[in-house]
């Protein structure tokens, strides 16, 4: 599949979580980012074993820098200090899916939000190390590879994801 | 308390004076591309000049992409990021080199920059930090006048003397 055939196949995916709300977002080391979208649902953590809640859909920065845009206005990147970061990612909480796009080559993600904010991420590596993944209701994980190359794997078998833990709904 | 504030807006003026800042550099073409501390890049345009650095020869165009996350692509994909490994970087950042400049975009959003080489390869630059105590310029330029174009961090731009950078 080519490049930009990928990015539009990889978008068409995603299309559905247009109108889903975003009710958590976290800052995990190395200013890798973690989003809960759409209802919470309980799940079984793969490495612990132990119940945990996470959103339908959960976005995981990897290799991948970003930034939250206000009204065109840039408001906080990964590069900034974790207390700036803490105190501002979660500007995007309570707010609304309103657009998706995947764009080539690397198939950054780019998340439109209500209240006319925005999530862009920026791929960073060539070589083995992913730029972001999502995990889907049904616990299958997105994985955007360098190179322009995505894949769809069932939950089974996967490298565990050492999810965020939070207690039972 | 300390309270924390988004940038302002950037200044417009400067902005719209890149392309013209710029301009002198496309048909060049960098005889020198480094990577530097980190995934810094150096890139060397026109007459060698007495070095800033002894290590070092430089071009009267100076480019150093300082803080900015940075890939270099292609239609096909991403040849290059700056979360490579090093090695790999040293090695294949050389495909720059020798390779002519047809364009030199900065966007007003985040100051990304997408720098166009001969063949279709492309340099891209993107910002990641805001805050107001955040330091480090995403890229500076510096010219043949001793003066440096610099970018970031947050909407900060500036063009200066070169000593004051």
């Amino acid at each position: 599949m080519s490049n930009p055939a990928a990015a539009h196949a990889l978008e068409k995916m995603l299309e559905v979580l247009v109108g889903q709300p975003c009710w958590l977002i976290r800052m995990r080391p190395y200013h890798r980012l973690v989003m809960d979208l759409g209802s919470k649902i309980a799940d079984i953590s793969p490495v612990s074993q132990k119940p945990f809640t996470r959103g339908e859909w959960r976005l995981q920065t990897l290799a991948a820098y970003w930034r939250f845009e206000s009204q065109a206005e840039t408001v906080v990147g990964s590069g900034d200090e974790d207390e700036l970061i803490s105190a501002r990612i979660g500007m995007l909480q309570g707010l609304v899916v309103k657009s998706i796009q995947v764009v080539p080559p690397a198939l950054d993600l780019v998340m439109a939000f209500s209240d006319q904010q925005t999530l862009r991420l920026f791929g960073v590596t060539s070589q083995q190390h992913p730029q972001w993944r999502m995990i889907t209701p049904t616990g299958e994980v997105i994985t955007v590879e360098p190179k322009g190359v995505w894949t769809l794997k069932g939950a089974e078998g996967e490298t565990p994801l050492s999810p965020p833990e939070l207690p039972p709904a | 308390m300390r309270v924390l504030m988004a940038y302002p807006r950037p200044m417009p003026d400067l902005l719209s004076l890149i392309p013209q800042l710029t301009a002198p550099l496309i048909g060049q073409a960098p005889w020198a591309v480094r990577l530097g501390w980190g995934s810094n890049l150096t890139l060397e345009f026109g007459p060698k000049v007495a070095a800033r650095s002894p290590k070092y020869e430089h071009g009267e165009w100076h480019l150093w992409v300082h803080m900015a996350g940075w890939r270099v692509e292609d239609s096909t994909g991403v040849i290059l990021g700056c979360e490579d490994d090093q090695a790999v970087i040293q090695d294949q950042i050389k495909i720059l080199e020798n390779r002519p400049l047809v364009s030199f975009e900065v966007s007003s959003v985040g100051w990304d920059t997408l720098i166009g080489f001969e063949g279709g390869v492309f340099l891209r630059l993107f910002g990641t930090a805001f805050g107001e105590e955040r330091f480090g310029e995403y890229w500076l330029l510096f010219t043949p006048e001793n003066k440096v174009l610099a970018v970031g961090p947050g909407s900060r731009l500036a063009y200066e003397d070169s000593d004051k950078a």
